[in-house]
């Protein structure tokens, strides 16, 4: 158990990324075994609920897992064909079908080949079922225009519901991949502070997987699957809105006002469902922001700093000596609106810098460094930049004829 | 069509935050590196210091700083680092919201000399890692490493043989006001100096004995002719030691020191040399000069280095220390040295040459 418990968080990464490819092959069967048991229910033959199909579906994420590691463990062919006819029957047990059956066999097969393909190599080929990616959506959506024609409403729902549930695993596993490959290409690296990259990057992978789910999840599990496509050219959605029919009405018979606006413009217009969701979501971001942010303030205030590894980490506090000389000194920024001479000299100068200048400017550059670097000799651009923005003495309108002057004239030399 | 919606709008949110992060992440991203300590002698160990912070409300999961430095410090750990040319390092860091890391980094002092980290290259990326960003801040840190001093038993020799030199000069011009001690009168003393009340005391005649308030400088010459031979850079080193150890002695006995060599600064580029140096209190910044000093190829000789003054110089005991085993750099030392005795050390590894050493110059040998 405790060897088990160690391979998990050292393989924490890994196996989550092994795991999402589990999910992957589930959401992909699921939705071809609910239009499969839907298409059979139109011809009206005896088939369980599609709903209910599409949720047992799911549960062959455990034959993709077991085969998964039957064909990384189990290495002679002999021993890995009773195994894929095992997972197949575990398969059909599980999902109530033997289009389970089929399906794990299929998983079993494609596997196989993949792993006679990869040969000796020592870095295993990745086949379609060991990852889910942004194009498997494409299926879901082959699914969509399906069920919309053919009228599936299962079929509907259970391939929007699962092409969310699969973006949310492509973010996931994309995310997740990201991080677990920067750690892996760094992992031979002293003092590599991993585990805070894993919760940084990792945590926020994770959040926006949250958030995705908080947006689109509500929706598409509100989905009736009503949704239909006529191929003979016209297009209409039963779902959508519908003009709401007017009562007959009797101006005399108005009680109030608002009856009478009702009888003349007919009923108020109804907030759509989608703002609804999109105001949800919202406020959920800026809970949840909140919630970090006092998470964060809290944990700051308990610990101010702390040691990792060889490292030692402090947050920054303005009132402490100690971090004073690491907080940056903020420039003294013009402001947009400011038409002062000052300002008109300022800027003057710096269009000058940039339009010489090879390179951007560094910001710890003075002003002569900047006009040796940018190759400009103008001793009047100079004299009046510093005055305004060094000198307490104010610039006049005078000063910034003068150094337009001063440039027209130098441009012409 | 909901979906699609906030399917647009979670995209458009990524991209935002891509853009305020390509547009902020090196806002109050700061990284110095700084030696701990400003000098460190030869084999000694010391630490160098990389401080980032993060002085923002956007955290940077991976900061990675690079920079470079002579591949004489060696990292203690070994890792992180590759050496070529020099010594390239680079660290990971992750920093959170308004945060500061301090990391130390132990090396070994492999070699004199004077170092510097002038720039740091910062490598960082965004909170999903799909983003790269790069920059490089100057810095301005350096670093001293000491020569290593000669064990005492083989820079005695060649120090009783200067300060034997010194004292000797000394003796010929005794200061009248500078009282030493009594001795009994012999013929030859000069009747100027019998202490009459002493003798009306002991009943004896009894002369002063003075001692010398001279301050006699000595003009150490060294010679770092060649570079890139393992065996004369081993040598020079070795000359740099050597020196380095005899003007610290000298300098604890109260002798005024003048340092010239044919190599070069590397600080500024020019000459090496050090005109006067007195006192223990110039001990450090005499041997941080001396961390300065480079060997190189075709330099000019050093004999030809000491300054004409016109003849003020012939007062001062000359000192060389060179590798060379040439007869011909024995031969100006001596007509440099001129009617005055000079000392000229030669460090040598295995063996040495036989050399017709003149009457004017003590030739020590010493083995390294």
């Amino acid at each position: 158990m405790r060897k088990l418990l160690y391979r998990l968080k050292k393989e924490r990464r890994a196996l989550l990324l092994r795991g999402c490819g589990w999910v992957h092959c589930a959401l992909l069967g699921a939705v071809l075994l609910t239009g499969i048991t839907e298409l059979l229910a139109q011809l009206e033959l005896h088939t369980p609920s599609p709903d209910m199909v599409f949720l047992r579906s799911l549960l062959f994420v455990f034959p993709a897992a077991l085969s998964d590691h039957a064909a990384e463990k189990l290495g002679r062919l002999w021993l890995y064909l009773p195994a894929s006819v095992g997972i197949a029957a575990l398969s059909w047990l599980l999902l109530g079908n033997p289009g389970g059956a089929a399906l794990a066999a299929v998983l079993c097969l494609l596997r196989m080949l993949s792993r006679i393909a990869s040969g000796e190599e020592e870095t295993p080929v990745t086949s379609v079922f060991d990852a889910p990616h942004f194009a498997g959506l494409i299926f879901f959506g082959v699914a969509f225009f399906i069920s919309a024609a053919g009228g599936f409403s299962a079929f509907q729902r259970s391939s929007v519901i699962s092409a969310v549930l699969y973006l949310l695993l492509c973010l996931l596993y994309s995310g997740m991949r990201r991080v677990d490959g920067y750690l892996t290409l760094n992992r031979s690296m002293a003092n590599l502070p991993a585990r805070r990259i894993e919760r940084a990057a990792g945590g926020a992978v994770v959040l926006a997987v949250v958030l995705a789910a908080a947006l689109l999840l509500p929706a598409a599990l509100g989905m009736q699957g009503d949704f239909r496509i006529d191929l003979s050219g016209r297009r209409h959605t039963s779902g959508s809105y519908t003009p709401p029919e007017l009562p007959e009405t009797d101006p005399g018979a108005a009680g109030n006002l608002g009856e009478l606006f009702d009888d003349l413009y007919g009923p108020a217009p109804v907030m759509p469902q989608w703002v609804n969701y999109l105001f949800t979501a919202i406020a959920v971001v800026c809970v949840s922001a909140v919630v970090l942010y006092a998470v964060y303030a809290i944990s700051r205030h308990f610990r101010s700093a702390f040691r990792d590894n060889r490292d030692v980490v402090q947050y920054l506090d303005g009132d402490t000596d100690e971090a004073a000389p690491f907080i940056k000194q903020h420039r003294e920024r013009l402001r947009r609106l400011d038409r002062s001479p000052g300002a008109l000299i300022r800027r003057h100068y710096r269009k000058q810098v940039l339009r010489a200048s090879p390179e951007p400017p560094k910001s710890w550059q003075s002003p002569a460094e900047l006009e040796a670097a940018a190759g400009l000799n103008n001793a009047q651009l100079h004299r009046l930049y510093e005055k305004a923005r060094y000198s307490a003495a104010p610039c006049t309108p005078e000063d910034v004829r003068r150094i337009r002057e001063s440039t027209k004239k130098h441009e012409k030399l | 069509m909901e979906i699609l919606i906030f399917a647009l709008a979670l995209a458009l949110l990524f991209l935002v935050l891509r853009l305020v992060y390509r547009r902020r992440w090196d806002k109050g991203l700061t990284c110095t590196l700084a030696f701990q300590d400003d000098h460190a002698v030869e084999g000694e160990l010391s630490a160098l210091k990389e401080v980032v912070v993060n002085d923002k409300l956007l955290p940077l999961p991976s900061v990675e700083v690079d920079f470079h430095m002579d591949k004489r410090l060696h990292f203690t750990d070994g890792q992180n680092s590759s050496v070529s040319d020099q010594t390239y390092r680079r660290d990971i860091f992750a920093l959170s919201l308004r945060q500061k890391i301090t990391r130390t980094l132990e090396f070994s002092c492999r070699g004199r000399g004077y170092f510097q980290i002038s720039g740091a290259g910062i490598t960082a990326q965004d909170l999903f890692l799909t983003e790269k960003y790069l920059t490089s801040q100057p810095q301005h840190t350096d670093f001293y490493v000491l020569p290593c001093p000669v064990p005492g038993e083989k820079i005695n020799i060649p120090f009783s043989h200067v300060m034997g030199t010194v004292l000797s000069r000394r003796r010929l011009y005794d200061d009248p006001f500078e009282f030493a001690g009594l001795r009994e009168y012999t013929r030859s003393d000069p009747m100027k100096y019998i202490n009459w009340k002493a003798t009306a005391r002991a009943g004896k005649m009894l002369v002063d004995l003075h001692s010398s308030t001279l301050s006699q400088r000595v003009v150490v010459l060294l010679d770092l002719e060649g570079r890139g031979v393992q065996h004369a850079d081993l040598l020079n080193e070795a000359s740099v030691r050597i020196a380095c150890t005899l003007c610290e002695k000298l300098l604890y006995e109260g002798v005024e020191l003048s340092l010239f060599s044919n190599g070069q600064d590397v600080k500024d580029g020019g000459t090496w040399r050090l005109p006067s140096v007195s006192g223990l209190g110039s001990l450090l910044a005499m041997k941080k000069k001396l961390a300065c000093v480079q060997a190189e190829n075709d330099l000019p000789p050093v004999c030809e280095l000491i300054p004409e003054t016109g003849g003020q110089w012939e007062e001062d005991l000359l000192v060389l220390v060179s590798r060379s085993q040439r007869q011909e750099l024995v031969d100006s030392f001596a007509e440099k040295v001129g009617k005055e005795r000079g000392v000229m050390i030669v460090p040598y590894q295995v063996e040495h040459e036989a050399l017709r050493v003149p009457q004017n110059v003590d030739l020590i040998w010493l083995e390294v």
